[in-house]
């Protein structure tokens, strides 16, 4: 990974450069379209946040203080667009409860996600994968984040804990804490299939 | 399958993962959004400029209160040498 290249490339997209900005794009647009498919699986919502991140890394190169990684400041800005999103998925999701039941219809949620399947996942793992990604959605933010960049973006653990701003200790207790969860989760979701 | 070998099959189904890659489209949108749309200029230029015009503003209230002053002096001036005359003794 060439570090000096990436602030090299800042440097030039804060003084307005477009190829700068494309080369720029070239290295990380799948990384960061990766990372926001993880926790929002959704293809069209993924590129929409992918936009956002880029355009927030043009507004805001200039103040990149190389006080970590270029990568690592990217990964930052794309959890925190994505776990933004999420929230306002799910504000959107409670506002057509409350629509709902106004209207003295059922509780049950109209608009559901379509099953997801990642485009990078081995042919054989399909059915695996999905079940797992839909385990994962249930996760609380802070493990959900651990996990996908442990797993889906297969960062090295040092990295994940600069990303998200804690200790390495912190990073394996998360990643404990989701894999229990998910295990109890998959167990609820055998249950269910039994049924 | 047993429920143990059941879960950790699906916990390691993400072994080998590739990463997604977006729709080769969509780098033109987002050119498009920040280099034609509405154009968003980085903050330096726009820092720059703000100083540029603070600078030429400064400049211009320097230029116009050395005239006021120059005029004053020379009123003063005029009116000490009036009152050297002795025309009206």
């Amino acid at each position: 990974m060439n570090v000096s290249l990436h602030q090299a490339l800042l440097a030039q997209i804060a003084l307005g450069s477009e190829s700068a900005f494309a080369e720029f794009y070239t290295i990380f647009s799948s990384r960061v379209y990766n990372t926001a498919l993880g926790y929002l699986q959704h293809a069209e919502e993924a590129e929409e946040v992918t936009q956002d991140v880029f355009i927030k890394i043009h507004q805001s190169a200039d103040r990149f203080t190389g006080s970590s990684a270029v990568s690592t400041w990217i990964y930052r800005i794309t959890v925190n667009l994505a776990l933004d999103r999420l929230n306002y998925r799910k504000r959107q999701k409670r506002f057509g409860l409350v629509v709902s039941f106004c209207r003295g219809e059922t509780l049950e949620p109209k608009i559901e996600l379509p099953v997801f399947d990642h485009p990078g996942v081995v042919l054989e793992q399909k059915e695996e994968a999905r079940i797992l990604f839909q385990a994962i959605d249930t996760l609380p933010e802070q493990q959900k984040t651990a996990f996908l960049l442990s797993f889906v973006e297969d960062l090295p653990r040092q990295e994940v804990a600069e990303v998200m701003e804690i200790t390495l200790k912190a990073v394996e207790s998360l990643l404990q804490r989701a894999k229990s969860n998910l295990r109890s989760r998959l167990s609820d979701l055998q249950a269910e299939r039994r049924i | 399958m047993n429920k143990e070998n059941w879960e950790e099959e699906i916990l390691n189904s993400l072994h080998g993962l590739q990463r997604a890659k977006p729709d080769p489209k969509l780098y033109a949108q987002i050119r498009d959004r920040i280099f034609d749309g509405r154009r968003v200029l980085p903050r330096t230029y726009v820092l720059m400029t703000a100083a540029c015009l603070a600078l030429l503003l400064f400049a211009n209230l320097q230029v116009l209160q050395r005239p006021q002053k120059q005029s004053s002096s020379q009123v003063s001036s005029y009116s000490l040498d009036n009152t050297n005359f002795n025309l009206y003794p």
